[in-house]
């Protein structure tokens, strides 16, 4: 994805498709209410490692850092790495009062602040 | 701040203002000539299980300023420090700098902790160079470690349960570490993102009792799995009171949290009056429908009017239970009065002693919150015209210290409540002749005592020439009468001179029927029929 022409709106996922990865970008509701649309979004990316932003997150819930866990446990066990664009303070923070930046391989520097 | 949370620091602060009127009706009788070792100790304690409870809720301003009080109450226990006047005066000081620290901490405004300091500062020369300008002794608090293994069950999420809210209220507890076991995380292709699969093992270092710690789960229950674990503990300092809380550095060694089975609720009075609303509603259903069976004939209609005769009773029964609940003892309000009036007398250079009786007569709230100042009103007058100098009261004979005695009973239909001093008394013809001065009575005219004495109830009507910021701006007495009328009761007047004031205040007990708070009319659409009745919030 080049630039971003606007923040992906609430419970929306979008997907953008480079040539080596996927890049895609976290709506800024990451919660319960909009997990479904979330889920599926993940689900069907299969085919080539993606990359996350997730800059523009301003809630999480657990159900939401649950879908982005079993994402990363995907494409682990796929060989591949999760990368991370940018990861906004709010998903950090609830990344790590749930224990779940190493799982989510934003531990150290890894992820862009926005 | 979770409700669960704001709910025990609400009993943190009733408990703990309470404990400070404790704390200051004990100091009030603390002499410095001759001290009661018991009542130094009573202090003591008092204010050590403030400096515990506040420790023990993050207060941390709170207990490290009681430690220093704390400190300097030991001192004086063991003997190590003898009572003087100062150190009476710094200790209600500092009982008005914790009240006044609760009290912000409660409104979640900011704390003002000059007063606090300035007194830390102070206690410290006292102790004997301890408490150093800007430092409080040092406090050391203890705080246990839990390990909690957390587990959820299917339905915890769909239930709006979600552990990160309740991981974030364990962190407002104290310090906690969180570990995540994913293991059992679904694959994302069949997740179903309703349903948690992380399981989670923590360590939470608190002060907070283990019934805090569940609170945070309580709405969980039945839908996780649950293990706690003590294993172990450890001592952290309290910081300076000048410092920011830290959640995890308060302590409470030994302090019992009462919250945790609470013998009392809290409910906002207006929750009460909505209740006697409802309670005002159905009475006014079961009026029409009274008169509904009373026009019913055939062999339903007799057990249908004597279900409603019982029912009549037990709606009466309801109402005198929901007024019971609003109802306060008079203590609330007389048991300020001992303090204020020290502070006044000492201004004035006036001893006076303060005796209550009735104070735990109770009255319904609002009653009791206007009539307060009408009764303030009264002391103020007392200590300021009434109790006369030390030496005058020497001169006359009497004893030096004046008595201001404030005495509530029952008497027929009325509650009356006296206030008495026994000063000088009011000079009738002082009074008088002011009257006729300022032309509020004929020149001629001939008053008795009593004719006399109601002057003072005359708006902008006052004895002194000049003001005093205690009282005598001549505005006072016509209020208190105003306020009682009010309350639909009276004031009379009993005085002699030289021998003191009564002050007599005839309050109408309050009657199951007479009161229906403010709010929406619970009549209106209901059957003409039902009894107006008056307001009184």
């Amino acid at each position: 994805m080049k630039g971003r022409a606007r923040p992906a709106a609430r419970g929306e996922a979008r997907l953008a498709r480079t040539p080596a990865s996927r890049a895609l970008q976290l709506p800024s509701h990451c919660t319960l209410a909009g997990a479904t649309g979330l889920h599926a979004l993940l689900a069907a990316a299969t085919d080539v490692p993606l990359s996350i932003d997730g800059g523009a997150v301003e809630q999480v819930d657990t159900a939401g850092l649950q879908l982005l866990v079993a994402l990363a446990r995907r494409e682990r066990a796929a060989g591949r790495t999760l990368a991370w664009r940018a990861a906004s303070d709010e998903l950090r923070r609830g990344g790590a009062r749930l224990g779940l930046l190493g799982e989510l391989g934003l531990e150290g520097g890894n992820g862009v602040r926005q | 701040m979770t409700s669960d949370t704001g709910r025990f620091h609400e009993v943190f602060f009733d408990e703990g203002l309470q404990s400070l009127d404790a704390m200051e009706a004990a100091l009030l009788r603390l002499s410095p000539g001759a001290p009661d070792a018991e009542l130094i100790n009573t202090v003591f304690r008092t204010a050590h299980s403030i400096k515990g409870v506040a420790g023990m809720f993050g207060f941390a301003e709170v207990a490290a300023f009681t430690h220093t009080v704390e400190t300097l109450l030991d001192s004086l226990r063991s003997n190590r420090l003898q009572v003087t006047a100062a150190m009476c005066d710094g200790l209600l000081r500092s009982v008005d700098a914790l009240r006044a620290m609760m009290l912000a901490q409660r409104r979640h405004r900011p704390l003002d902790l000059a007063a606090a300091e300035a007194l830390q500062r102070e206690f410290g020369r006292m102790i004997g160079g301890e408490g150093q300008p800007g430092a409080a002794p040092a406090v050391l608090l203890e705080a246990g470690t839990w390990r909690i293994r957390f587990r959820a069950m299917p339905a915890l999420l769909a239930h709006g349960n979600d552990p990160l809210r309740m991981f974030e209220d364990l962190a407002g507890l104290g310090s906690l570490q969180v570990e995540a076991d994913c293991s059992s995380v679904a694959p994302l292709q069949v997740l179903d993102p309703a349903v948690c699969g992380i399981a989670w093992t923590l360590l939470l270092t608190t002060t907070a009792p283990r019934t805090a710690i569940e609170l945070v789960f309580e709405w969980a229950q039945g839908d996780c799995e649950l293990e706690f674990e003590r294993i172990g503990t450890v001592m952290v300092p309290a910081p300076p009171v000048s410092a920011r809380p830290e959640p995890a550095a308060t302590a409470a060694p030994g302090v019992q949290l009462r919250a945790a089975v609470p013998e009392s609720i809290r409910v906002a009075s207006d929750k009460l009056d909505g209740l006697l609303h409802t309670v005002a509603a159905i009475e006014a259903t079961h009026a029409m429908l009274v008169r509904a069976a009373h026009e019913a004939e055939g062999p339903s209609a007799e057990r249908l009017r004597g279900g409603l005769e019982r029912m009549q009773g037990e709606l009466a029964e309801l109402r005198l239970g929901m007024m019971r609940v609003r109802m306060l003892p008079l203590g609330t309000v007389f048991n300020g009065f001992p303090r204020m009036v020290r502070d006044l007398a000492t201004r004035l250079g006036k001893q006076i002693r303060v005796s209550i009786s009735g104070e735990h007569t109770e009255l319904d709230k609002t009653v009791l919150e206007r009539i307060s100042d009408p009764l303030v009103q009264l002391v103020r007058n007392s200590v300021d015209h009434g109790i006369e100098s030390p030496a005058e009261r020497e001169a006359a004979g009497k004893p030096v210290e004046g008595q201001i005695r404030l005495h509530a009973f029952p008497r027929q239909d009325t509650l009356r409540i006296v206030v008495s001093d026994d000063g000088r008394g009011l000079d009738a013809r002082r009074l008088a002749d002011k009257a006729r001065s300022a032309g509020l009575v004929a020149a001629d005219a001939g008053l008795t005592d009593r004719q006399a004495w109601e002057l003072i109830f005359m708006p902008g009507f006052s004895t002194l020439e000049k003001a005093t910021d205690l009282s005598g701006r001549g505005v006072g007495m016509d209020v208190v009468r105003r306020n009682v009328r009010e309350l639909g009761g009276s004031v009379e007047l009993q005085s002699e001179p030289g021998r003191g004031t009564s002050t007599i205040i005839s309050l109408p007990l309050a009657r199951p029927e007479a009161l229906v708070p403010a709010g929406p009319d619970v009549a209106e659409g209901v059957e003409a029929g039902l009894r107006r009745r008056p307001r009184l919030t």
